[in-house]
């Protein structure tokens, strides 16, 4: 598997980047602080490698067009990934809305590992994205989960080997320093972690204040396929295209459609790889009308997910008093039967 | 083994209650002590160890702070106003929404008075108000349901 992973993400100078993080935190460094100096470093051998300005220029181009989606992309631009109406910041860039599937245990006991399985559902084998040049690729998926406050990454020497097992070595960070309750993971190939496993450890409310036995929910955002928009605020070419001014076509070169105004004007517009336009030379068109199909096939979903800190002392008082009152309506009962016979005798 | 009293007809008094459609707690199983001493607890206790163990597996929740600035992303009421929210979003117009909330217990209130054309109880001698009652249940379910789907999908049949 890691070998496949790596195959398919050597082509991008960021995805390594990615993967380096991803490995400095499997291998047991939890600063971010560290991983971005390190992708600071790793950055600047880049640009010396390839030597000068321009060669950095192309670098950063090379960046952003990569076909994955980016959860750095949300830790480097949001403090904090959830915004105060509940939307999850990965939407912001990742426009289409499209369904994840959530399930983790309905309670946990304290101080116990338990598994959150997030399924991003797509035809990963069918469905192809474009990619920077506007050729198509299979879709990369990534994933941003809020756990409730004090719950944690499973430690990895806690792990289960069937749950280690489950998570076919997909490496779950850390968001930043002051959230350690948030993690993400990806980008890695759609294909194989459709379904994606993550470990969580539950707290313990003996051992801290803060936490009580309470309900607690999983906010859990999910992605698959490239974005939209990319940080910088330009749009990237998995976007369908529209008309910038009203007018006719009057010529269609390659990527660039020249449109004619009702005042003369030629305004050309350029458009990017990987839509296939729908306009012909000739055609009239309304500003904002598309004039290229829509090329994205993935999205973005999330979801609430309600579980219970169980404490096991209110079971077992629960149960106590369940079985009372079993007793006592049984009790209850077999009195009315015996005063029935007292009745009946008496001639009611 | 069943302590029954039967109505005793020659009593001029419940025959004129019993012509009004009362006294009809004059006959049957005496409600003391066999229900309300033996079995009205039973029914109490179970209820209480149902939402014992309900609240114990599925403790209520506490949300977020108040945010005025903040609209969540998904709003509903409580379940019981699933059905006449969804009118309320899906109504064009929002007085014919308001009139919509209104009429729900306005119908209920005349109900009765329309009834009164008919004196039978069981409802299968009143196959027109029955199957009313019949869409209008499922009507309630539908729209409940829709409550809970985006609006585009929210099974718009007003």
């Amino acid at each position: 598997d890691g070998a496949s992973v790596a195959a398919t993400q050597r082509a991008f100078v960021r995805d390594e980047l990615v993967a380096c993080r991803a490995q400095l935190s499997e291998a047991g460094v939890p600063s971010v602080e560290e991983t971005d100096k390190h992708i600071e470093e790793l950055i600047k051998a880049a640009k010396q490698a390839a030597a000068g300005t321009a060669a950095a220029v192309v670098f950063m181009g090379g960046m952003a067009d990569s076909a994955t989606a980016y959860p750095i992309f949300a830790q480097q631009n949001y403090k904090k990934p959830r915004e105060a109406n509940g939307k999850i910041a990965c939407a912001n860039c990742h426009l289409q809305g499209k369904g994840i599937d959530v399930r983790i245990p309905h309670e946990v006991l304290p101080d116990t590992i338990f598994k959150a399985s997030i399924e991003i559902p797509a035809k990963y084998e069918k469905r192809e994205q474009p990619i920077a040049d506007g050729s198509k690729a299979k879709m990369n998926v990534g994933a941003v989960a809020i756990m409730p406050e004090g719950f944690k990454l499973a430690p990895k020497d806690r792990l289960p080997k069937q749950l280690k097992k489950e998570m076919k070595g997909l490496a779950w960070a850390p968001y930043s320093k002051e959230l350690p309750n948030v993690v993400v993971a990806g980008p890695v190939p759609g294909n194989l972690y459709e379904k994606m496993t993550l470990p969580i450890l539950a707290p313990d409310p003996a051992q801290n204040e803060d936490i009580h036995f309470d309900k607690q929910v999983l906010y859990v955002g999910g992605n698959r396929g490239r974005g939209q928009v990319y940080p910088e605020g330009n749009q990237s070419n998995n976007n369908q295209f529209f008309a910038s001014a009203a007018g006719t076509i009057t010529a269609i070169d390659g990527l660039k459609v020249s449109i004619q105004g009702a005042d003369g004007n030629t305004v050309a517009q350029e458009l990017l790889p990987g839509a296939t336009i729908v306009v012909k030379v000739g055609d009239t068109v309304k500003k904002d009308e598309p004039i290229t199909t829509n090329p994205n096939v993935g999205g973005f979903g999330q979801g609430e997910y309600e579980f219970v800190l169980q404490d096991m002392n209110r079971v077992y008082a629960y149960c106590a008093v369940s079985v009372s009152i079993f007793f006592a309506q049984l009790a209850f009962v077999l009195k009315k039967k015996q005063f029935e016979k007292v009745q009946l005798a008496e001639g009611f | 083994m069943v302590v029954v009293k039967l109505p005793y007809l020659k009593s001029t008094m419940l025959c004129s209650k019993l012509s009004k459609g009362m006294g009809h707690n004059y006959y049957g199983e005496p409600a003391w002590p066999n229900d309300i001493l033996y079995i009205f607890p039973v029914c109490i206790f179970g209820i209480t160890a149902i939402l014992f163990g309900l609240a114990v597996s599925e403790p209520y929740s506490v949300g977020e702070p108040a945010n005025p600035f903040a609209t969540p992303l998904e709003i509903l009421p409580e379940w019981y106003f699933f059905a006449t929210f969804n009118l309320l979003r899906i109504l064009p117009d929002k007085f014919i929404g308001v009139l919509s909330m209104i009429f729900f217990p306005a119908i209920l209130l005349v109900l009765p008075f329309i009834e009164n054309l008919n004196r039978y109880q069981n409802p299968f001698r009143r196959p027109i108000m029955m199957t009313i009652f019949m869409f209008v249940c499922i009507y309630s379910i539908w729209l409940s349901v829709g409550s809970l789907e985006p609006i585009t999908e929210a099974l718009p049949l007003v």
